[in-house]
């Protein structure tokens, strides 16, 4: 025990002399050091020891914005069935986003699949083949019952202050294996709901930031436009800058020479060197040019419906091989018929069918690719949206739809060291409320960071006076579904 | 016999504090000899580390009903019998015992405890309690005291006060201060620092030809009276102040009146307003009694927008926890910004470490639940419609409708265990905190009591007004000399960093009340120290080994541009920079921003050639050149920036055509003059203008042969002009990338 404390103490020691940037290397107050005797800085980027042996190595994170309904998609309940539209025979949510009204059985049967008969609704035509791998979360229980709040609770753990997102708190803990990619990329992210926020660094060094694919945007951008910020430059070629760099380095040197070794003068060089690299690493990375069209077809680049996250997927599995720590791809269009993605207070039918064409074959494609590549067993793949769908009708809408449910809903893990064709924790009869081995967000990332290596309650970092976690002071590791 | 008592009064403050003491790492300090031991810098940070989690403030988390972070509680009677410390006897006090024990039944701090003691701090506590336990209040709640100057050798140097307490801890430690630095180096400096512009080439001649010794102070006086100073130290303001455009949180929405309460921060440092008004009508502006025909009602209402604009969860549907997160961030705000304690921490339980219980943030909370947000409309006179645009003097009244607060219904509120609005206990009056308010002052029951707590706040010979003028005076030692005598700005509690150098905070906290808390005295004061105006070049000397991280200022600390000034800069070598003051900024979109909409915000902000300060701050889609160059989250109180090298920060120099199209003016103004005759007369002039010297030989032949090469690479380029011109403009951007540049030397 007190030996990592120590090992975080260099490392906060280090990190307030020296924050770091995507792919490493940068130094906070920097110049307090002008001389740090030995300029020999470790890249506070550079890939570090977890807490114990981790069982996962990176995370593959698929938001889906606005909502997915558990009671449609995961989470049968034949009572639903049996007392269609009777009132609900539950004390209803404290505080709630819309008018409901009774409870109303879901549009779609129900099947179970795999050898481990996890269930799903008939929407689902592609994950059944991957049943086996995958680890339901039925208990996901939280408290608030607006997007952004939700959203901003799931990502960061806090759902009214500005905190560092769990991509952020992964990326601090454990540092990226690809100097030349940042160590967390957000893929299509939206810009509703906290926006930035969900993928900020807020007071861990800014080295952290989830770095976006793509423009933050309502609707997300499509995959197939995204692109890094400030990666190329048109108008100078590669020798040219190659020139620019040269006389920098000239320049630099020679002030090195009248203020003698700098450490920071030199990361200022080399975070030039490394930009240079950059732009040579990342466009190779987003290049699927090379993909076979087996692949292609497996993620369903090659239909309408399912092209554009299909290359959200495939561009994250290329990151997992290359490093990267935590990707975040965002299921966050707009629909013509409603709002958020999945945010089906009406049209629930119409929507969920949609949402569900657009993600099911890329997602199982996924995990088949990932599976066959050997990497599945150390990536961990986590998938939800920031609440669910209530068992109830919402009143007054000419189709129907449900409203937000924070109190009760599923989430998935699949690979890095979950149980596969597993089903953890409960909802009630209804589906309404959390009733078994209740997980709360805080619980979630506990389990998370844990499968990761690192011990929720010992990654912290010193603001305003105490130690933050992304868990606060709650958070507990959800044993039973470790594999 | 009052002149003596202050002397002893001084003398005993000076024997907490000798400047000479703790110069080597505090642990080496104190094996000269045990009487050396001081509460406040060796043991209270020992307790605070190992003991306040279980016995300290939070009544809640303590064990063995055992408080060590009160005399009263470390000196009394144990439940279980005996004392914790009894004074001047080792060997009864349990506390000794407990620290040394091999039995991991009764050590303390348990073996598990993520810190631990070491041999040196177990000697230490034990040899504490040996020599009578004397005990101290946390320096930061004790009302500042005039400490006596120090003595020096090296008279010559000392041009003031300041000198004097720097020297002396120098001298102390064998530590020679830098020499002075080159006229240009500080006249560049004293202009980043006071305007966040550069001078131009004729302002720097006009310096260097002046022959006044005082030119200097002249030059500080003239800058100080521009009104770009306002636009500088009001931006260190606003990020103390945490200031935004919009809403932040879940929906982002636009704070369309926010800008009122920028423009009054520029105009309150402009006009030199003391910082103690400048508190109170932050605070209770609206409250004030009006008519005093010094400040206008119009000021002092836009004031309290500091307590409007923080970042809001604007749908959250349950509106009494909204409301209670309001409340919260707001002294939260209060706490850093101003007292420089994190109050918020005693939301949900006693603070760990300082005397902050969940009484009084209830306490305080009930001023604010007792206070609105509303946005008000306030009568502008003709005065302040001229001021500062261009606009026209208008003849009637007009009104704005500004940002701000208003008292509400007035109510105390209920204790919210912890931290939550479902859980309510004891209902506590409104009142402030009682470690800086021993005579417990009650507040009126028809009135929110802000105004009150504005007044307490600033009241001159008090813990409350002692500790926020030292918070003050720290920051601004902090934005000019870039580290604060106290390291952690926004934290001058139990758990802050401590002071470098306690007796000059003492010092500049008193001489900041003296001196009408003006601000701009505190600038002219610091500035024309011996200690400002050192060189920041250090060569390998004795200073450096013994004081390698220059924390007793022997040599100036070269800062990284902040991002507007980098920004700014750009623009005005480019010969684009408008200068207006204040106004409203335009319309960008804050709220479910779609691709488009985010590229025309950022269009806006790479065509907007006004000052950086009056870039709306809209929330997570600030302007990317500021953010990527460590612009702060605009969420929190923010006294002191990250100073970042991060590889996207190279990526944004080179090829963002905001900078690209700067470095094309330059390049295109310096190859149209036709004074310049040849290249190295052009480069001569570019490092004029650029780094405020002349370019050594070298860097000559270097850029010189960089343009060739350059131009070569452009042989398929048939116009030799188009040529010239993209290697300048090459030049001009290698330059801007280069350290030189990014730093205040």
């Amino acid at each position: 025990m007190q030996q990592h404390q120590f090992r975080f103490l260099s490392r906060r020691q280090m990190l307030n002399r020296s924050a770091v940037g995507f792919g490493g290397l940068a130094l906070k107050g920097l110049l307090s050091g002008e001389c740090l005797a030995d300029s020999d800085l470790s890249h506070p980027l550079a890939p570090r020891l977890p807490h114990f042996v981790p069982r996962a190595k990176r995370v593959i994170f698929l938001f889906m914005h606005g909502g997915p309904s558990h009671i449609d998609l995961f989470d049968p309940k034949p009572l639903l069935d049996r007392d269609d539209g009777k009132p609900l025979p539950l004390q209803s949510s404290r505080v709630q986003a819309n008018k409901r009204g009774n409870l109303m059985r879901s549009p779609w049967r129900f099947k179970q699949h795999g050898e481990s008969g996890i269930p799903m609704s008939q929407l689902w035509q592609h994950l059944p083949d991957v049943a086996d791998e995958l680890c339901m979360i039925h208990s996901l229980c939280e408290t608030n019952v607006a997007h952004g709040a939700a959203c901003m609770k799931l990502h960061t753990g806090d759902e009214a202050q500005v905190r560092p997102s769990m991509g952020a708190w992964v990326s601090y803990g454990l540092g990226t294996n690809n100097q030349n990619l940042p160590g967390f990329i957000t893929i299509c992210p939206t810009s509703m709901h906290g926006g930035v926020t969900n993928y900020g660094t807020a007071f861990l060094p800014a080295t952290h930031q989830g770095v976006p694919l793509g423009a933050p945007g309502y609707p997300n951008t499509v995959a197939k436009d995204a692109t890094f910020d400030f990666m190329t430059n048109p108008r100078v070629r590669p020798a040219q800058q190659r020139l620019q760099l040269e006389l920098l380095r000239k320049l630099h040197t020679r002030q090195q020479q009248a203020i003698r070794k700098d450490g920071v003068l030199e990361a200022r060089i080399q975070s030039f060197e490394l930009a240079f690299r950059m732009q040579m690493a990342a466009p190779e990375a987003m290049d699927v040019s090379g993909e076979s069209s087996a692949t292609r077809a497996l993620y369903g680049l090659d239909g309408k419906t399912t092209e554009n996250f299909g290359l959200q997927c495939l561009l994250a599995r290329r990151f997992a091989e290359r490093g990267v720590r935590f990707i975040q791809v965002s299921h966050a269009h707009s629909l013509p018929f409603n709002n958020e993605q999945w945010d089906q207070h009406t049209y629930l039918k119409k929507g969920h069918a949609l949402n569900v064409a657009q993600i099911d074959k890329p997602i199982a494609g996924l995990i088949k690719d990932l599976k066959s590549r050997g990497l599945l067993d150390d990536t961990l793949l986590l998938w939800g949206g920031e609440f669910g769908r209530t068992p109830t009708v919402e009143v007054g809408k000419t189709e129907v739809g449900r409203d937000h449910h924070p109190e009760g809903f599923t989430m998935w893990m699949a690979g890095g060291g979950v149980k596969g064709g597993f089903r953890y924790g409960k909802t009630d009869e209804y589906g309404y409320y959390a009733v078994e081995n209740r997980c709360t967000v805080h619980d979630l990332h506990a389990t998370l960071l844990h499968l990761l290596g690192l011990d929720h309650t010992r990654l912290t970092y010193p603001h305003a006076g105490r130690d933050f976690r992304l868990t606060d002071v709650y958070g507990d590791v959800a044993t039973e579904l470790i594999a | 016999m009052k002149r003596l008592l202050g002397l002893l009064l001084a003398l005993a403050f000076c024997g907490v504090w000798s400047p000479g003491a703790g110069i080597a790492a505090p642990e080496n300090d104190h094996q000269a000899g045990p009487a050396d031991i001081d509460f406040s810098r060796d043991i209270a940070p020992i307790l605070a580390a190992n003991c306040f989690e279980c016995h300290g403030p939070d009544a809640n988390k303590r064990k063995a009903g055992l408080r060590l972070d009160t005399r009263e509680g470390a000196f009394a009677r144990l439940d279980s019998g005996g004392f914790a410390i009894v004074p001047g006897d080792s060997v009864q006090s349990k506390v000794a015992k407990r620290i040394t024990s091999h039995d991991n039944n009764s050590r303390m701090p348990p073996p598990d405890w993520k810190m631990g003691l070491s041999p040196h701090q177990t000697q230490l506590l034990s040899r504490w309690i040996e020599q009578g336990a004397p005990w101290k209040r946390h320096w930061a709640f004790v009302t500042p005291r005039q400490p006596v100057l120090p003595i020096v050798k090296n008279t010559d140097w000392v041009r003031n006060e300041v000198d004097l307490f720097i020297l002396a801890r120098l001298e102390d430690a064998t530590v020679k201060p830098a020499p002075p630095a080159d006229k240009r180096t500080l006249v560049r400096r004293a202009y980043f620092d006071l305007i966040g512009l550069p001078p131009t080439v004729p302002e720097m001649d006009e310096f260097l030809n002046s022959e006044s010794p005082d030119s200097f102070a002249a030059l500080i006086d003239r800058l100080l009276a521009s009104p770009h100073y306002g636009e500088r130290w009001g931006r260190h303001w606003l990020d103390v102040a945490r200031y935004g455009d919009s809403s932040g949180g879940d929906e982002n929405h636009l704070y369309p009146l926010a800008y009122s309460y920028r423009n009054y921060v520029v105009d309150a440092l402009n006009g030199d307003l003391p910082y103690d008004q400048f508190i109170q009508e932050q605070i209770a502006g609206d409250l004030l009694p009006s008519g005093d025909g010094v400040r206008k009602d119009y000021d002092r209402v836009t004031a309290t927008g500091f307590l409007a604009l923080g970042v809001k969860i604007l749908n959250e549907r349950d509106p009494i926890k909204k409301r209670a997160n309001i409340v919260d961030e707001q002294i939260d705000t209060l706490g850093r910004a101003i007292l420089g304690l994190t109050l918020g921490c005693a939301r949900c339980h006693d603070h760990k470490f300082d005397p902050v219980s969940v009484a009084d943030y209830y306490a305080l909370a009930g001023i604010f639940h007792s206070t609105d947000l509303k946005d008000r409309i306030v009568e502008i006179n003709e005065l302040q419609v001229g001021k500062g645009s261009n606009v026209k003097q208008h003849a009637a009244p007009k009104t704005r409708k500004v940002m701000a607060v208003a008292d509400g219904t007035v109510r105390n509120v209920k204790i919210h265990i912890r931290g939550s609005h479902l859980m309510l206990g004891k209902e506590v009056p409104r009142r402030f905190l009682q470690v800086m308010d021993l005579q417990r002052r009650s507040l009126p029951a028809d009135q929110s009591g802000r105004l009150q707590l504005a007044r307490w706040l600033t009241r001159p010979d008090s813990a409350a007004g002692g500790l926020v003028s030292r918070v003050m005076v720290n920051r601004i030692w902090h934005w000019h000399l870039g580290r604060g005598i106290v390291g952690t700005p926004d934290n001058l509690g139990v758990r802050g960093d401590r002071p470098t150098h306690p007796l000059l905070l003492e010092f500049l906290a008193r001489r900041f009340i003296r001196d009408s808390w003006s601000i701009k005295s505190m600038h002219r004061l610091l500035m024309l120290s011996s200690t400002y105006q050192m060189s920041a070049q250090h060569a390998a000397t004795d200073s450096a080994r013994i004081d390698p991280e220059n924390r007793f200022y022997w040599r100036f600390k070269r800062r990284r541009l902040e991002a507007e000034e980098i920004r700014d800069t750009l623009l005005l070598h480019a010969g684009r920079l408008d200068r207006s003051l204040g106004g409203a900024p335009p319309k960008v979109k804050s709220q479910d921003l779609s691709p488009v909409d985010l590229m025309e915000n950022r269009r806006f902000y790479e065509t907007f050639r006004r000052r950086a300060v009056y870039l709306p701050v809209v929330r997570t889609n600030v302007d990317k050149f500021l953010t990527l160059l460590d612009f702060p989250n605009a969420g929190t109180p923010v006294g002191e920036r990250d100073t970042t090298t991060v590889p996207t920060q190279a990526l944004m120099m080179m090829n963002s055509p905001f900078v690209i199209l700067q470095c094309e003016f330059v390049a295109q103004s310096i190859l149209a003059d036709a004074q310049l005759a040849n290249d190295a007369a052009r480069i001569r002039q570019l490092y004029l203008r650029l780094f405020s010297r002349l370019p050594a030989e070298a860097e000559t032949r270097w850029t010189t042969q960089f343009i060739e090469r350059y131009e070569q690479s452009l042989a398929d380029e048939a116009d030799d002009d188009a040529r010239r011109w993209l290697a300048w403009t090459a030049l001009c951007q290698t330059l801007y990338a280069s350290n030189d540049f990014f730093y205040v030397h």
